[in-house]
């Protein structure tokens, strides 16, 4: 049966298989591999029997060691970022590495409940039978304490600050009270819990001070070299292309670098040769946003334009991505403009786009 | 009779306590340490007790005091628990190095042409550049590590267990020069057959046990010794200058690498506790960090403590460490104290890893070069210290009196208040300015403070203000002190600090400090000239200022109230002037826009609107028609009186004079007064008379009397009374013509 996507511990089955047969570092109890090889793994590299692991994580190492080694402790991980900085995806990993399995998870949602993380009932038989082991229904997170497996939490933010602390004791005392039963849950050694959160909605449902004080976090960041990020936009974009055949040709790379050169220098608040600072806008200005500026652009091209990707085709996209704020954006974008833009050689079309759009 | 090679790093608290335990064990009679054979008298301060770690041992040309070399020391620097053990003990210590006599004039023959920039160079740092890069870096790629530094960090200076360290490090070093392409260079063979002859010499004065503390990298030339003969033939005729040493109060921050020293290290917070405390296994360190944090108002529990230890310990075994690094502590603070955030460590960065301790110098020192090239300079421009004030003006034009003025300038920017600016009044434009200097025993001491800043006044100038600089965060203090600078010619300093006057212009939320800035930037702009410096980059950055006001300027004068408008008006005002002495048709036209805005966006306070509007009549921009109906609009019955008054004031704004002899100004108010009925009229008058109680009495009194010449009939001015033109006496007038043409500065005939 074709999979229309498959989990990283059946995708990366042989890697993982591969490495458990390398393994030289003394493995914690319940783990698949130590915590080593989970940075080899994640990070890619080459086995002592000359195997060639592919990286899943391209960026800083150190921060892959440091995540690793708080699973290590028994503190939960809390990984946390932009949209868009393959949170989900490092935690899919570390969990398959870790546990062999990446499947214990809880998407966080405004609903969430507490029946969603700690357990629930199936009422047919609780009604039938009363509070029994029958009905009860186990949590990926029940079965990850049991198991002694890593349990993962999507979203964390986004749950209720009520049912989020439901999580301090599970996390504290690695237990979970059953008072129906009369009985509790004692976590397994190897278990523990990985969390992704989204920075830029802070605020939304704060983490409290004591349940805060039980993670350790880890901030992933945008990619660091612009090569890096044109190349993910790039290859992100002709795949849409592919997908949705669009009219468009494919877009010049140039048009590329340029969209990407104006989202990472405001984003970082300074110019590419480091000479202008600059204000950075309200909105997040994510690798995932210049790769739908350019689809944007594209789609414009094909179907209004003369096919071939143009200033003025990517100009309205990249206004609507930077001016969130209809007031205090519009200045950066316009500072931005007249500091940077208009002086650029070559970059005229955009400037004179953009003031005809303004 | 044996020698002991002690190969260490500069500034390492492990090769430190390995070097003080070996001593210890050995009770060596003759120490030989890597130091000038000059410094030797110095010695002795090491154990005084006015002497406080850190200190630098500066050794300079009294001729040329910006050739200077300094050796700074911490507590934890191996050289200097050398020295101490060597006077605590009775064992003669003695500095085995090239003699800066020789080294220096070697300098000052390799770069003569460069000897403008001050030489903050120690010995290993012309060594790594002669090296071609750490040598180390070779090993540390072997065994896993990012660079040499970190290499030797995890290897040499973090291990506990020290014996045979130095035995190791001496095979290591000879594997590594054995195997290096390049042959060592002249310098460095020079040291090592100095280092060498003293040796020989000690051994020939009959030492037992001679220990030897240097470099690493020096530790094989020592161990095979070649004849003699050969070093004797290497180090004759060599070139010879002055020099002279004394010792100077260093800080921790001077020891970093940011600042520029070769053998900085990256926290000398950081191993100054290392080498206290060094048996903390990172619990003394994370709480003396919690309890920072605790000071500055952050809740940082125990157990954040307990988990940070943890986690920093589980990170550094994952990464096959013996014990945890600062690297590790320090990510482990960000994930569990800081909530992945590294803005927690910038808190902390510059009270703990950097410290801001100070070293202390005894008062039985010598002189330090910055002093030197006071007193020099004095001698030069023939300014000496005097007791008593003295005036002094100086006509820039003339090249002694320009050299004085940059000088005084420097001093004054220095903090140094010798020579104070006397008289204010002439602006930089002219050519004269006045000083007045009082000389008190106290600058002396200010002198020896900003020595360590730089050995001339220039370079302590520009150094000093560059940190001060990076300090400041508000746009027109930069300016300010950016109009101080100029006249001191430090064109490296203006440079910097209009990079970071770009910075903080950008980042500024604040465009009413923006504002504040821009006559300041525009009279540098302006005069800039005078000073024979380029100030195209102020330019353009004046450009993106305005382009900022321009862009955002209209929000700070919206929803705000009298007195903040009065003082935005007050901005405004200096502005419109300063940017009509340019008059750059593009800086022109932006503010034009911006003044265009102004009147026409909502909410702005109508004292701005009123005075936006006058500018922008003043300017032709508006058509006549329009002005008409605008003024009707302001002062129509729909607005508030005190908006009235406002806007009037502001469209009045200083103007008494101009309404009396600008007839355009004039008719346009007077019709539109006249065209008001009687009742709006008395509603009005109160508001009017508030404008008009700012004009002074001389100008009221003429209002009224052109009020009363008006003749509303015949459209114009009734030709009689004082200010008819029939009345003039065109004699009495010719008299005054010479004057004015005087004034002018236009020649006649008659002159």
């Amino acid at each position: 049966m074709d999979l229309l996507r498959q989990h990283a511990e059946q995708q990366f089955a042989e890697e993982l298989h591969e490495l458990k047969k390398n393994e030289t570092h003394p493995v914690p109890e319940n783990w698949e591999l130590s915590p080593q090889s989970v940075v080899l793994y994640l990070m890619g590299g080459k086995l002592a029997n000359g195997f060639e692991v592919s990286p899943k994580y391209i960026g800083n190492r150190r921060l892959m060691e440091i995540a690793v080694a708080t699973l290590v402790t028994d503190r939960a991980l809390l990984l946390y970022g932009l949209p868009g900085t393959a949170k989900s995806w490092v935690s899919e990993h570390m969990a398959a590495a870790i546990s062999g399995n990446s499947t214990l998870i809880v998407q966080g949602t405004a609903g969430t409940g507490e029946e969603a993380i700690r357990y629930g009932w199936n009422y047919a038989r609780l009604l039938a039978e009363g509070p029994s082991e029958g009905a009860l229904v186990q949590t990926p997170v029940m079965k990850a304490m049991q198991e002694g497996r890593i349990a993962r939490i999507e979203e964390l933010t986004r749950i209720g600050s009520d049912v989020q602390d439901t999580l301090i004791t599970i996390l504290s005392e690695k237990t979970l009270p059953i008072p129906e039963l009369n009985r509790e849950v004692q976590a397994v050694r190897g278990f523990n819990l990985i969390a992704t959160a989204n920075n830029r909605d802070k605020g939304v449902n704060d983490l409290s001070s004591a349940l805060k004080r039980r993670f350790n976090t880890v901030i992933l960041p945008l990619p660091d070299r612009i090569e890096e990020e044109v190349d993910i936009v790039r290859r992100r974009v002709e795949s849409f292309g592919q997908v949705m055949q669009l009219p468009a040709e494919r877009p010049a790379l140039e048009e590329i670098r340029r969209v990407v050169t104006i989202f990472r220098e405001l984003r970082q608040g300074v110019s590419q040769d480091g000479k202008t600072k600059l204000k950075s806008p309200s909105g997040t200005l994510s690798t995932a946003e210049a790769i739908s500026v350019v689809n944007n652009g594209l789609a414009m091209a094909g179907y209004f334009g003369d096919g071939a990707l143009h200033a003025e085709d990517l100009v309205s996209g990249i206004l609507g991505a930077v001016v969130k704020d209809p007031v205090q954006d519009k200045i950066v974008w316009q500072e931005y403009m007249e500091t940077v833009v208009k002086q650029r050689d070559g970059w005229k079309d955009i400037y004179r786009a953009a003031r005809e759009l303004l | 009779m044996a020698i002991h090679l002690l190969g260490i790093r500069h500034h390492g608290p492990g090769s430190c306590r390995s070097v003080e335990r070996y001593l210890r064990e050995l009770e060596p009679d003759l120490i030989l340490l890597e130091g000038p054979v000059e410094a030797e008298a110095l010695i002795p301060h090491v154990a005084e007790p006015g002497m406080e770690p850190p200190a630098a041992l500066l050794a300079y040309r009294p001729d040329e005091p910006r050739q200077a070399v300094f050796y700074p020391f911490a507590e934890f620097s191996p050289e200097w628990q050398t020295l101490r053990y060597g006077i605590d003990q009775g064992v003669p210590v003695r500095f085995f190095d090239l003699p800066l006599t020789h080294s220096m004039a070697l300098d000052r023959d390799e770069d003569e042409k460069e000897a403008a920039t001050a030489a903050e160079e120690t010995t290993e740092a012309e060594e790594i550049i002669e090296r071609g890069g750490d040598p180390f870096d070779a090993l540390a790629e072997i065994a896993g590590y990012p660079d040499g530094e970190s290499w030797w960090d995890a290897t040499v200076e973090r291990r506990q267990d020290n014996a045979g360290i130095f035995e190791a490090v001496q095979e290591a070093v000879t594997a590594l020069r054995a195997e290096r392409p390049r042959p060592e260079s002249l310098r460095t063979r020079l040291r090592e057959a100095w280092m060498r002859r003293t040796v020989r010499a000690a051994q020939k004065e009959g030492f037992e046990r001679i220990a030897v503390v240097c470099g690493a990298w020096h530790v094989p030339a020592l161990a095979e010794m070649p004849t003699a003969k050969e070093d004797n033939e290497l180090l004759k005729g060599l070139p010879k200058v002055k020099v002279e040493c004394t010792w100077i109060p260093w800080t921790y921050d001077r020891l970093t690498l940011r600042s520029g020293y070769g053998a900085g290290i990256a926290s000398p917070g950081w191993y100054d506790h290392l080498w206290r405390r060094s048996e903390d296994d990172g619990t003394l360190w994370v709480s003396r960090i919690a309890a920072l944090f605790r000071a500055k108002g952050m809740d940082i529990s125990v157990a954040h403590v307990i988990e940070t230890v943890r986690l920093a310990q589980t990170a550094a075994a994952l990464r096959n460490r013996p014990a945890p690094s600062l690297a590790e502590f320090n990510e482990a603070i960000t994930a569990v104290m800081g909530f992945g955030d590294e803005i927690l460590l910038q808190i902390i960065k510059e009270e703990l890893l950097i410290s801001d301790r100070l070293g202390r110098v005894p008062d039985t020192v010598p002189k330090v070069p910055l002093l030197i090239d006071v007193e020099k300079t004095q001698k030069r421009l023939r300014i000496p210290f005097t007791a008593e004030i003295k005036e002094l003006a100086l006509d820039l034009r003339n090249p002694n009196d320009l050299e004085r003025s940059v000088f005084f300038h420097r001093l004054h920017l220095l903090g140094i208040d010798w020579a104070r600016p006397a008289g204010e009044g002439d602006g930089r434009g002219t050519f004269r300015e006045r000083w007045s200097l009082y000389h008190k025993p106290e600058q002396i001491l200010q002198i020896i403070e900003t020595a360590i800043w730089g050995n001339t006044v220039k370079e302590a100038a520009k150094n000093y203000l560059l940190r001060e600089t990076s300090r400041i965060d508000r746009v027109p203090e930069l300016t300010g002190l950016l109009t101080r600078a100029i006249p001191a010619d430090l064109p490296e300093l203006v440079e910097a600090m209009t990079a970071q006057l770009d910075r903080l212009s950008a980042t500024s939320t604040d465009l009413s400090e923006l504002m504040e800035a821009v006559p300041d930037l525009a009279e540098i702009v302006r005069y800039g000239s005078v000073r024979k410096l380029d100030f195209s980059r102020m330019g353009d950055m004046l450009r993106a200022m305005v382009a900022r006001i321009w862009a955002g300027g209209t929000l700070v004068c919206i929803n705000i109230d009298e007195e903040a408008a009065a003082h935005m008006l007050d901005r405004i005002l200096a502005t419109d002037y300063a940017l009509s002495t340019l008059n750059d048709p593009e800086l022109n036209r932006m503010w034009i826009e911006f003044l265009g805005r102004v009147r026409t966006a909502a909410n702005v306070h109508p004292l701005l609107t009123g005075y936006a509007t006058r500018q922008l009549n003043d300017q032709g921009e508006i058509p006549p028609e329009e002005m008409h109906g605008t003024l009707r609009y302001y002062t129509s019955a729909g607005n508030a009186p005190a908006d009235i008054a406002y806007w009037f004031e502001g469209f009045l704004h200083a103007s008494g004079s101009i309404l009396l002899l600008d007839d355009d100004l004039w008719n346009l108010v007077n019709d539109w007064i006249c065209t008001q009925d009687r009742e709006v009229f008395l509603e009005l008058l109160p508001i009017l008379k508030r404008t008009f109680s700012e004009f002074s009495p001389v100008e009221r009194r003429k209002l009224g009397e052109k009020a009363k010449a008006y003749d509303p009939a015949g459209g114009g001015f009734r030709r009689s009374g004082p200010t008819a033109v029939e009345s003039l006496d065109e004699s009495e007038a010719a008299k005054a013509i010479p004057v004015v043409f005087g004034l002018l500065g236009i020649e006649t005939n008659e002159s």
